[in-house]
């Protein structure tokens, strides 16, 4: 009964409408049955005033009038005393940089609207899966819909305060729980736009980094303690000289299961940040020490503010002396960027807010940044303080990001 | 859109994080306002109502047990507040007589306001459900005031597209207005 191909002119039917009452009659004498029901709908909606009132409402203004204040409040300093200096350095840059965009904002013919589109563009915008754990069992949990869950084992597994944590179960037999059941493996998938953090059963403390993974097991009853991972991972390993701890790494083009890793990482009790996302294996020493083991070449002893960047098609690894905070400062939700390029800060945006940014011009890709900045919770307002820098600007369109050259 | 699932069944507000809670927001913010409108006559009163409830629902919402369908249960709290609005602003204009009759009117639920709350809760949602340009473009040709040409000009696009926009809008919509339709029809006979 329903023509759904049926071609309607809406058009037509708008100019219909115009009309004063006595002239509408003769034009509607000759529409199609399936013309006047599409007529009737049309004025259905177009007289329907509550429904156009309502339309008229913005809700992005309403929420942020209501709950601006909210995701504001969470923000906290990652700055340690030893590195205030650097703050005021960080201020002072952004003063800056924002009078600079200010004298060329001043010139800048109608520049509101287009800076309304970012924040419409991309409103109410949220990663596209969830974080995710798979149990020995192979059972698939949405980590923000757990509360408790106990391994066949007995270890039981919690969120306290956003961190998932592991608790070994005491060495008295339970009846009902099997403790003879072999190395018992979890994975925890984060996909892009999240952060986890995680205590293993050992008390060892886990960042995971938007789009990364790792697989460790329940317990560690084993000589070495071994976890592998994929993606990047900040680790504040407890000490154990009996037990040294272990990280697998492996870089994103290989699963994880059954391949070897593209390098490894031992330590006794430390705190470090391994980032593989490319070919790439980034290993920064915070505290401790570290050997670092790559599947060729040599191995490379590591200490505090060290960082090994070892390419895996070539084998090849470079020592370089940096400041381990300044990367590891994503889990407190700080960016800090040394000669950076907005290729790599691109690439690091669509992994932390699951975004996807494309570049209007190549050239715009070598721009280079220093500075630190806060990432914060929505997208739409990180993308915002980056055009306050007066170097590039961005428009949104189906929720796709172009970064363009700054107009004035 | 992800959390929609939920919205007919018991819902807890606890267990949202911030940036699902504003989803909700969004999805529901407009409805909610309508319902308001309908008994306040005032869109600015309607705001302030419901971005009210929604900041209590977000400070208690550990305590607030929702036991019928988030939807039932956001309606029902903004209809109320809404008449208690109503109800101070009589006793201080003492109008009492003429409109206390609208109010008891407005407080039974008969299913046919029900089915029409439904149609415009449809409506918004299938806007929103629009891309992003043709949503702007659509908002922007309900209004009295916006012309095509204007649009065409604020948005920096032909008249052309300003056109094809607003007619696969029509076109999305109708798909909505044909099962509510038939609804009416029906009850009308």
């Amino acid at each position: 009964m329903e023509q759904e191909q049926f071609n309607i002119d809406w058009e037509k039917l708008e100019a219909i409408l115009e009309k004063p009452e006595q002239e509408r009659v003769s034009l509607i004498a000759p529409l199609l049955p399936e013309e006047r029901k599409a007529l009737e709908q049309l004025q259905q909606l177009r007289g329907d005033a509550l429904f156009t009132g309502a339309l008229q409402l913005d809700t992005q203004q309403a929420w942020k009038k209501t709950f601006g204040a909210i995701g504001k409040t969470s923000i906290k300093p990652v700055w340690n005393f030893r590195h205030q200096w650097r703050r005021w350095v960080a201020a002072a840059c952004l003063l800056i940089l924002a009078g600079a965009a200010w004298l060329l904002w001043r010139d800048r013919p109608a520049g509101i609207m287009r800076e309304q589109s970012i924040q419409e563009g991309l409103a109410g915008h949220i990663p596209s899966s969830k974080i995710q754990l798979i149990t020995a069992s192979g059972k698939t949990i949405e980590v923000d819909s757990l509360q408790q869950f106990r391994e066949k084992d007995g270890t039981s597994i919690h969120m306290q305060e956003g961190t998932m944590t592991y608790h070994q179960a005491g060495a008295s037999h339970t009846p009902g729980i099997d403790t003879t059941a072999g190395a018992l493996m979890n994975t925890l998938i984060v996909p892009r736009g999240y952060l986890q953090s995680l205590v293993l059963s050992d008390g060892t403390k886990v960042w995971l980094n938007a789009d990364s993974r790792i697989i460790f097991p329940v317990r560690f009853d084993k000589k070495e303690r071994r976890v592998s991972i994929q993606g990047e991972a900040y680790f504040e390993v407890k000490p154990g000289a009996q037990q040294p701890f272990i990280v697998s790494v492996h870089t994103s083009g290989h699963t994880v299961q059954n391949t070897s890793p593209d390098a490894e990482v031992q330590v006794l009790g430390t705190s470090f940040n391994v980032k593989a996302y490319g070919n790439t294996i980034y290993t920064t020493l915070a505290t401790g020490s570290v050997l670092f083991r790559p599947s060729t070449g040599r191995s490379v002893q590591l200490s505090p503010d060290h960082q090994v960047m070892y390419n895996t098609q070539s084998g090849t690894n470079i020592l370089q002396n940096v400041s381990a905070v300044d990367h590891t400062a994503w889990r407190n939700d700080e960016l800090v960027m040394n000669k950076m390029t907005m290729a790599e800060l691109a690439e690091l945006l669509e992994r932390r807010y699951d975004v996807q940014i494309s570049f209007s011009d190549e050239s715009l890709k070598h721009i280079q940044y220093n500075a630190a900045l806060h990432l914060t919770p929505q997208v739409a307002d990180m993308l915002e303080n980056l055009e306050q820098t007066g170097l590039v600007r961005f428009a949104v369109r189906d929720r796709k990001i172009t970064v363009m050259p700054y107009e004035k | 859109m992800h959390i929609s699932k939920a919205h007919d069944g018991p819902f807890s507000l606890a267990s949202l994080d911030i940036r699902e809670f504003e989803s909700l927001f969004q999805q529901y913010y407009r409805w909610l306002c309508l319902l308001c409108f309908r008994i306040t006559g005032n869109w600015n009163e309607a705001e302030d109502i419901v971005q009210d409830f929604f900041a209590r629902c977000w400070q208690n919402r550990d305590s607030i047990a929702i036991r019928e369908s988030w939807k039932a249960f956001a309606a029902r709290s903004v209809k109320n507040a809404a008449l208690n609005q109503i109800r101070k602003e009589n006793i201080r204009h003492k109008h009492e007589t003429a409109s206390q009759h609208n109010t008891e009117a407005e407080q039974e639920d008969t299913g046919v306001e029900a089915e029409e709350e439904q149609r415009y809760l449809d409506l918004l949602a299938a806007i929103d459900r629009l891309p992003e340009q043709r949503r702007k473009i659509f908002i922007l040709s309900r209004r009295p005031d916006m012309r095509y040409a204007d649009i065409a000009s604020l948005m920096g696009i032909s008249v052309n597209t300003v056109k094809m926009h607003v007619r696969l809008s029509y076109q999305e919509l109708r798909k909505v207005l044909n099962s509510a339709l038939v609804f009416f029809y029906f009850f009308i006979k």
